[in-house]
């Protein structure tokens, strides 16, 4: 999009010579503006959007700074300072959030973010196109199902005293196991769940990556005697990588942060050791507790940790020779 | 382009800070109608008699006991319960109040649904967004006075809860006057509470009696897992169990008796568990007890709201629950429907009792609802508050309320005027689960028939469900017998400031230390417990104590 005339001077006196550039300059924006404002009016209801429910809201974090009283309000409640990052810093639950988060979601980024792509990749060499579509379209269902529902779900089915899936392996002679119900079960159920819910619909970005392939990529490493395996190593991945890259990038600001609901719908009170992470200190500190403040920091806190992670993998990226993000 | 992103960040932080300047703006009037409602009430609040309440000037100016000239919003909350197919802000009394109080008095009657289990957090984020309603309740005292210490009520004039509302005046004003007073300002408002109880655990009977024993014969703690003992061997199920949080009253079977007036002040709360005593202790022995030997539920930790608990005990895998029972409730039947042998009776009060105990229990205040009003609502809103409880106060009006209509609900009034309930009516005027309690709570906890025995009468056929009569009747006559040994909790007149701080990390936590310890082999119990007491008193127990403990010497405490 052509922004460049935004650099002209606003208090410009207007002058008589035609070939002044910077009146030149004004007409030829005067004269795009009119041939394409459709698209900038366009342009302001994603604008208003943005503004309204992503700026805006952010005028809240001053709360971090303040003793925030309900009663009192944004303004006439108390400047701390840095006191409640302090406070929080030496939580004792603090921590341990901090590592679980930072364990959950590594692990969700090394299975999660991988599946996908696996996935993407078997989906495209299959070839009978109804049966793919059959598979495609049950590969994404899980996705709209939301977290608690699938957390009632893994309950019915996993659940050690009545679980479904433990019924059978009993009948089928073996020992129940607790998939939700001892402390690295439920890691590994986590990460499992995660998958299966966030599989399919992942696939679609690598999916529209893959079919826009040269296929006489695929031609020249055929008549080269390259196999199914090599033209996906040497070619269809290659060409995907700026993909994987940027998605890679956008996923490692989340390391952080995380899905909230994908824990609380896994949780359950006995099987505290790995479920405590920071999203769900936002959550128990904020609207169990009433602590706008300290939730507020604690969010603030991840979003910054975030943030840095964003640019130093972009900085990577870069480095590597990739487009990145920025 | 590094200029347009320079106006963009400029105009983006200037509308940020105009939205929260603008969120505080709206507030500024109200707010200002707050205090200088509150400045005249104060000098009401300290001596009440002060005045002779000249009829005009109670309420102001203007007089509003016929209605008020312009449309005033009224927003009431009201818990839901999650009853399944009733929708508390709209249904068929909703619309009848509006119909009969909100058009006579020209008054806009909202509802605003607030979720039983998550009320504190629904009235907080309500209250943050000055989205809350006018009248700001709970059950339970130092909630209610955490709410007072965070400001968002406002100081009333008891006259002109007089002047408005006579009738509810004189059926609560010594109780307002009484426990509504706090740091010398009238704050609270009150629901009448009948010293009645509908809390019931049921037990099934014919399990009972298929190993072997009568329900007569649990007369202790020791009885009762001997029993659960023979149920888990003959296969038939456990005891039911849940996870204990949010409310912890569970210690008071394990206490000592006669209780100490000094520890039930500083240990008794029902937001934050008494996890060091001695009770507890012995609390948390028989809780892992029962779970290693599988006496009780072994997903009880997952049994998180009554409807699990209930499902369990429905689909015959538990053996007993306990929940309010109301004349309506579909429990029995719901059990029959996969148990057509199920038989039921009431659990006696002593089978939780340790060899040796007396079955001591938590006595309810003489007030039921206790209320305040929101800081941002106005005079009108404020007065519109009294004119809705001295309607509901009216005795047709809350019998309705509380019994439907008749040709509908019940085919008529018996000799005593207690209605005679069509059991099967299932039509547009069907009351909720528990007979609309949700909406008449405000002024009166149990309905109020005469006297008291009149009262114990009327409500059995109110609690009892058909062909369950001896359930309820067994009830009365267990409370009778626990009546001795019931106290209420002790009741500061000063917030406890570190309770609302620490309540949320000490449930959490709470909940973590006692599941593994009661889930964890016998033989680690001691090391486990001695650790946990430690943690429980580092994460702010201990400063719960002491502040309590100051408090109660203090003298701010009512006996």
């Amino acid at each position: 999009m052509n922004m460049e005339g935004a650099s002209v001077e606003p208090g410009n006196k207007k002058s008589a010579f035609a070939v002044n550039p910077k009146a030149l300059r004004r007409k030829q924006i005067r004269s795009y503006m009119a041939q394409n404002w459709q698209l900038y009016v366009l342009l302001i209801v994603p604008l208003a959007f943005a503004i309204t429910f992503k700026y805006m809201p952010l005028s809240g974090l001053i709360l971090a700074f303040k003793d925030y009283k309900i009663a009192r309000g944004f303004w006439g409640s108390e400047w701390v300072g840095f006191q409640i990052f302090e406070e929080i810093f030496r939580h004792r639950e603090f921590l341990r959030a901090l590592r679980n988060t930072l364990l959950l979601n590594t692990l969700d980024l090394m299975f999660s973010f991988t599946a996908p792509i696996l996935l993407a990749l078997l989906l495209n060499e299959i070839r009978h196109s109804a049966y793919k579509r059959v598979n495609q379209s049950l590969l994404y269902l899980p996705h709209f199902l939301s977290w608690p529902i699938i957390g009632a779900l893994a309950y019915q089915l996993l659940g050690l005293g009545n679980g479904l899936v433990n019924n059978l392996i009993e009948m089928l002679g073996g020992e129940r196991i607790p998939f939700l119900q001892s402390d690295y079960h439920w890691l590994a159920s986590y990460v499992g769940i995660g998958v299966w819910a966030s599989m399919g619909w992942g696939t679609i970005i690598y999916l529209a990556a893959i079919s826009g392939v040269n296929p006489e990529l695929y031609e020249a490493a055929t008549v080269d005697g390259a196999g199914r395996w090599r033209r996906m190593w040497h070619v269809t991945l290659p060409c995907i990588r700026a993909t994987i890259v940027t998605l890679l990038i956008l996923n490692l600001g989340r390391i952080m942060g995380g899905s909230f609901e994908q824990i609380y719908a896994l949780q359950n009170k006995a099987t505290t050791e790995f479920t405590t992470t920071i999203p769900v200190l936002v959550y128990r500190w904020g609207i169990e507790g009433g602590n706008f403040s300290r939730a507020t920091a604690v969010g603030l806190f991840q979003s910054v940790v975030g943030l840095l992670l964003i640019l130093i993998a972009d900085r990577i990226a870069k480095k590597l020779g990739e487009d990145g993000l920025l | 382009m590094r200029k347009i992103a320079v106006v963009l960040a400029v105009i983006v932080l200037v509308l940020g800070v105009l939205a929260a300047c603008s969120g505080n703006k709206n507030n500024q009037p109200a707010n200002n109608t707050s205090t200088t409602g509150g400045t005249t009430t104060t000098t009401g609040g300290g001596s009440q008699s002060s005045s002779g309440g000249g009829d005009g000037n109670a309420g102001g100016e203007v007089d509003y006991r016929n209605g008020f000239p312009e449309r005033v919003t009224l927003e009431i909350p009201v818990y839901d319960r999650a009853f399944e197919g009733w929708n508390v802000a709209d249904n068929y009394y909703t619309r009848w109040i509006q119909q009969e109080f909100g058009e006579k008095y020209n008054v806009e009657v909202k509802f605003t649904p607030i979720g039983r289990s998550t009320e504190v957090q629904d009235f907080q984020q309500l209250l943050a967004s000055h989205r809350a309603p006018d009248i700001i309740f709970h059950y339970d005292m130092p909630q209610a006075l955490n709410y007072y210490a965070s400001e968002v009520m406002q100081p009333l004039d008891v006259e002109e809860i007089a002047h408005y509302a006579p009738t509810y005046w004189n059926n609560m004003k010594d109780t307002i006057l009484r426990y509504g007073i706090i740091e010398g300002k009238q704050m609270f408002f009150f629901a009448k509470r009948p010293n009645v109880s509908n809390w019931v655990t049921i037990i099934r009977k014919d399990w009972v009696e298929a190993v072997g024993m009568k329900v007569e014969d649990l007369t202790s703690l020791e009885k009762f897992n001997e029993m659960l003992v023979k149920w888990r061997d003959a296969g038939l199920g456990t005891a039911g169990g849940s996870l204990q949080r949010n409310v912890f009253n569970y210690s008071y079977a394990f206490r000592d008796w006669p209780v100490d007036p000094e520890t039930h002040a500083i240990y008794t709360d029902l937001s934050v568990a008494d996890f060091t005593t001695e009770a507890t202790e012995k609390w948390l022995r028989n809780l892992n007890y029962q779970y290693n030997n599988k006496l009780i539920d072994q997903e009880f930790y997952l049994r998180d709201d009554a409807n699990k608990v209930k499902a369990e005990f429905v689909a015959g895998r538990t053996g007993t629950y306990g929940e309010y029972i109301a004349s309506n409730t579909d429990l029995f039947e719901a059990v029959l429907k996969n148990n057509p042998e199920a038989e039921f009776a009431v659990l006696p009060p002593g089978a939780s009792v340790p060899e040796g105990g007396v079955p001591q229990g938590r006595l309810d205040w003489p007030f039921g609802m206790i209320m305040g009003i929101n800081h941002e609502s106005t005079a009108e809103e404020r007065i519109a508050v009294w004119l809705y409880l001295e309607w509901m106060s009216q005795p047709e009006n809350l019998f309705t309320l509380q019994n439907g209509f008749e040709g509908m609900n019940y085919s008529g009034v018996d000799e005593s005027g207690l209605p005679i309930k069509n059991a099967d009516y299932d039509g547009e005027a069907k009351l909720s689960p528990n007979n609309n309690k949700d909406y008449w709570c405000l002024v009166v906890e149990s309905p109020v028939y005469g006297s008291e025995e009149e009262t114990i009468e009327a409500l059995k056929s109110f609690w009892s469900p058909p062909g369950y009569e001896y359930i309820v009747e067994d009830m009365l006559k267990y409370r009778e017998q626990q009546m001795p040994y019931l106290y209420p909790d002790p009741l500061f007149t000063v917030p406890i400031e570190s309770v609302a701080k620490y309540k949320a990390d000490l449930n959490n936590l709470f909940q973590e230390l006692y599941l593994d310890i009661v889930m964890s082999p016998p033989d680690q119990f001691d090391a486990k417990y001695e650790a946990a007491k430690k943690r429980f008193l580092e994460a702010g127990y201990q400063e719960i104590i002491d502040e309590k403990r100051a408090a109660y010497e203090a003298g701010y405490i009512l006996e």
